[in-house]
C-alpha cells in the first residue's frame, strides 16, 4: 500500500516538474521572440523615412509569391510556412501614415487577408483547403496592389477551371503560366489577364 | 490478490479525479438574450426558416449564446464543449458578424455554403449527440440558396 502511494507521488511530482521545465522553456522562447521582434522593429523604423508603404507591400508580395510557388509545387508544408509569414507581413503595415483611400482598402481587405493566410498556415496537411483560402487571399492581395503599388514586375493570372468553372485569379512574378490552383497536375493551365 | 488491490486503488484514484474535476465549471457562453446590433440577424435580412436552422444547428458553437444541454454540467464533457465553442467562435461568430468587413462577410457566407455542401459542418461529433441539429437535404438547400441570394446582392 505504502509502496503504491509512493509511486503515485513520484509520478505526479515528475509530471509537475516536466510541466515547469516546459514553461521555463517556452518563457525563454518568448524572450527570444521578443528580442528578434525589437530588432525587426528597429529596421522598420529606419525604413520608415523612405517609402514604407511600398516596402511593406513588397515584403508582403515576396511572401505571397513564396506561398504561391509552394502551392504550384504541391507542397502543403511549405505553403503553411509561408502562410505564416504572410500573416506577419500583414501586421507590418504602418496604419498611421495611410491616406484615406489606403485606409479604406486596408480596413476592408486586411482582416480578411489575415484570416485567409492563417487558415493556410493551419492546414499543412490539406492542400485543397489551402487553395480555397489562397483564392480568397489572392483577390485581397490584388486589391491591395491596386492601392499600395509595388516596385516589382507582376502579372495577374487567371485560372478558369478552379471551383467548377467559377475561376480564380493569382499574382505571379513569371511571364509563363505556373498554376498554383491545379499544381503539377495542370501546371500550364490559365492565362495572363494583365501586367501590373 | 495483490493485483486486485492495485486495481482497486487505481479505480479509487480515477474516481477521485472524476469527482474533483466536477468542480471546474468555467463561465458559460451565454448572452442572456442580449442581441447586439452586430448580430447577423440585425445585419442581414434572413428568412425565418433559415434563422431557425442557424439557431438549432449553428449558434451553439458559432455565437455568444450556447444552448447548454443538461449533460454539459458533467465533466469532462464540459471542457470538450468549451474548446469547441472557443474554436467555433474564432472562425465564425454570428453574434459579431457585423464587425467583419464587407469582404470578410462575403467570404464567410461563401465558406458557410461550401462547408455545408461538403457536409463538413455541423461537425459529426456534434450532430451525433445533438440529433436535431443534423441538417436535412432541404435545410442544406435553403441555406445555400439564401447565401447565393446574399452574395448576389453584394
Amino acid at each position: 500500500m505504502n509502496k503504491i502511494l509512493f509511486i503515485t507521488l513520484i509520478i505526479s511530482l515528475g509530471a509537475c516538474q516536466s510541466k515547469e521545465t516546459k514553461e521555463a522553456e517556452s518563457n525563454e522562447q518568448h524572450h527570444d521572440a521578443s528580442a528578434t521582434n525589437s530588432e525587426t522593429m528597429d529596421v522598420k523604423a529606419e525604413t520608415k523615412a523612405g517609402n514604407t508603404q511600398e516596402d511593406a507591400m513588397d515584403n508582403l508580395i515576396t511572401e505571397y509569391l513564396n506561398l504561391k510557388n509552394a502551392l504550384t509545387a504541391d507542397n502543403a508544408k511549405d505553403a503553411a510556412r509561408f502562410g505564416e509569414k504572410v500573416v506577419s507581413e500583414i501586421s507590418e503595415f504602418d496604419v498611421d501614415s495611410f491616406t484615406s483611400e489606403q485606409k479604406k482598402i486596408y480596413d476592408e481587405v486586411m482582416d480578411d487577408a489575415l484570416e485567409q493566410a492563417e487558415h493556410i498556415a493551419d492546414n499543412a496537411n490539406n492542400i485543397a483547403h489551402q487553395r480555397e483560402h489562397f483564392a480568397m487571399l489572392s483577390r485581397d492581395v490584388d486589391d491591395l496592389l491596386g492601392v499600395f503599388g509595388t516596385s516589382k514586375v507582376l502579372y495577374q493570372d487567371f485560372c478558369p477551371m478552379y471551383e467548377d468553372g467559377k475561376g480564380a485569379v493569382w499574382i505571379s512574378e513569371y511571364k509563363e503560366i505556373k498554376n498554383p490552383y491545379l499544381g503539377t497536375k495542370m501546371l500550364t493551365c490559365g492565362s495572363i489577364k494583365k501586367e501590373l | 490478490m495483490l493485483r486486485l488491490r492495485y486495481f482497486k486503488i487505481f479505480f479509487l484514484i480515477g474516481f477521485g479525479v472524476l469527482v474533483l474535476i466536477q468542480f471546474y465549471q468555467p463561465a458559460r457562453n451565454m448572452d442572456e438574450g442580449q442581441v447586439t446590433p452586430l448580430h447577423i440577424t440585425e445585419v442581414l435580412d434572413i428568412p425565418v426558416n433559415v434563422r431557425q436552422i442557424l439557431q438549432t444547428s449553428c449558434y451553439d458553437c458559432h455565437s455568444n449564446n450556447t444552448n447548454y444541454p443538461w449533460y454539459s454540467y458533467i465533466q469532462p464533457g464540459r471542457i470538450l464543449m468549451e474548446y469547441h465553442i472557443k474554436e467555433g467562435k474564432e472562425n465564425l461568430n454570428f453574434s459579431e458578424f457585423g464587425s467583419y468587413s464587407k469582404r470578410k462577410q462575403e467570404n464567410k457566407l461563401d465558406r458557410i455554403s461550401k462547408q455545408i455542401k461538403a457536409n463538413d459542418m455541423p461537425l459529426r461529433s456534434y450532430t451525433f449527440i445533438h440529433r436535431d441539429s443534423k441538417l436535412s437535404e432541404s435545410d442544406k438547400i435553403e441555406i445555400v440558396n439564401w447565401v447565393n441570394r446574399e452574395l448576389k446582392q453584394k
